[in-house]
């Protein structure tokens, strides 16, 4: 708080020390067309910046995901993930037909099952 | 409403009496600070050349721009670089090759002040070296790390030095009584 006041103080001083520009408004205002300011400015585009976010956001993410499939991380995961998935249905198809034949046959599993063993 | 914003709203309506009264403003709130920095670099009769030369631009510029966030920071930048290229040209005519930058080590304030008086006992209280200091922050606005890069220093060591001076000038205004 006493910066600010010491920083004000010096900054009146300062200001009220300085010098007048010998160069007076009138004679800068002579070097100035005035008439190329008399057009209004045209509206801000101002849909323009929600559209530029949103297509660099999506651009962004179409890049990264292009990137990503063509990594050689995710091609090694996608190569384990195929022979993985491989493995699995080949125990859900052991798993199925046993169940299967042991339910046609006589149905040990489903009297198994209601006997809680 | 800030100087930047009636700047705009004026322009935004195209009304020339109006934008005439804002320009006016603009050149009365700023020149004595333009002429000032001028004043560090040039003499007397190019520094009003510079200060019309930079006033005239800025508002020229306008026409085709019209948005300035920070008109003072702006306008003493451009006085600056206008200076600077006219010191160039006038060490070019009479064939020197100093760095340009070389002089502005030690600048003394109080020199291209009209009425020293008013800043008190400051300039016997403080270093030439801490009034540029406080001027270039408190006045035209730099950051520590601006400056820093002028004087080719770390900004901390900057910082510490300003923290320095601003307890010196505490202690003066406190035994004038005006804190």
């Amino acid at each position: 708080m006493i910066e600010k006041k010491t920083e004000k103080i010096f900054r009146q001083n300062f200001e009220s020390s300085l010098s007048k520009c010998p160069v007076d408004f009138e004679r800068i205002a002579t070097k100035i067309d005035f008439s190329q300011y008399k057009r209004p400015i045209a509206p801000k585009k101002k849909w323009l910046k929600p559209f530029v976010i949103t297509f660099s956001c999506v651009f962004t993410a179409i890049l990264v995901t292009t990137v990503l499939l063509a990594s050689p991380l995710f091609r090694a995961s996608q190569t384990a993930f195929s022979s993985n998935a491989g493995t699995a249905a080949t125990v859900l198809t052991e798993g199925a037909s046993s169940f299967a034949s042991d339910g046609g046959s006589d149905g040990t599993a489903i009297s198994e099952f209601s006997s809680g063993q | 409403m800030k100087i930047e914003e009636r700047l705009r709203a004026a322009l935004d309506r195209g009304d020339e009496t109006s934008i005439r009264q804002v320009f006016e403003e603009i050149y009365s709130s700023y020149s004595r600070l333009a002429f000032f920095v001028a004043r560090q670099i040039l003499g007397e009769e190019d520094a009003e050349d510079a200060v019309s030369e930079a006033f005239v631009s800025f508002f020229d510029n306008l026409a085709s721009k019209r948005d300035v966030r920070n008109i003072k920071y702006y306008l003493l930048n451009s006085v600056k670089f206008i200076s600077y290229r006219k010191k160039k040209e006038a060490e070019k005519k009479l064939a020197f090759d100093d760095d340009l930058l070389s002089d502005d080590k030690g600048v003394d304030v109080a020199k291209n002040l009209d009425n020293v008086e008013m800043l008190g006992e400051i300039k016997d209280v403080l270093t030439p070296s801490e009034m540029h200091l406080l001027v270039e922050h408190l006045e035209l606005g730099k950051t520590f790390r601006e400056i820093a890069l002028e004087e080719k220093t770390t900004g901390s060591s900057i910082s510490s030095k300003y923290k320095r001076t601003l307890d010196k000038l505490k202690d003066h205004y406190r035994k004038e009584g005006r804190l």
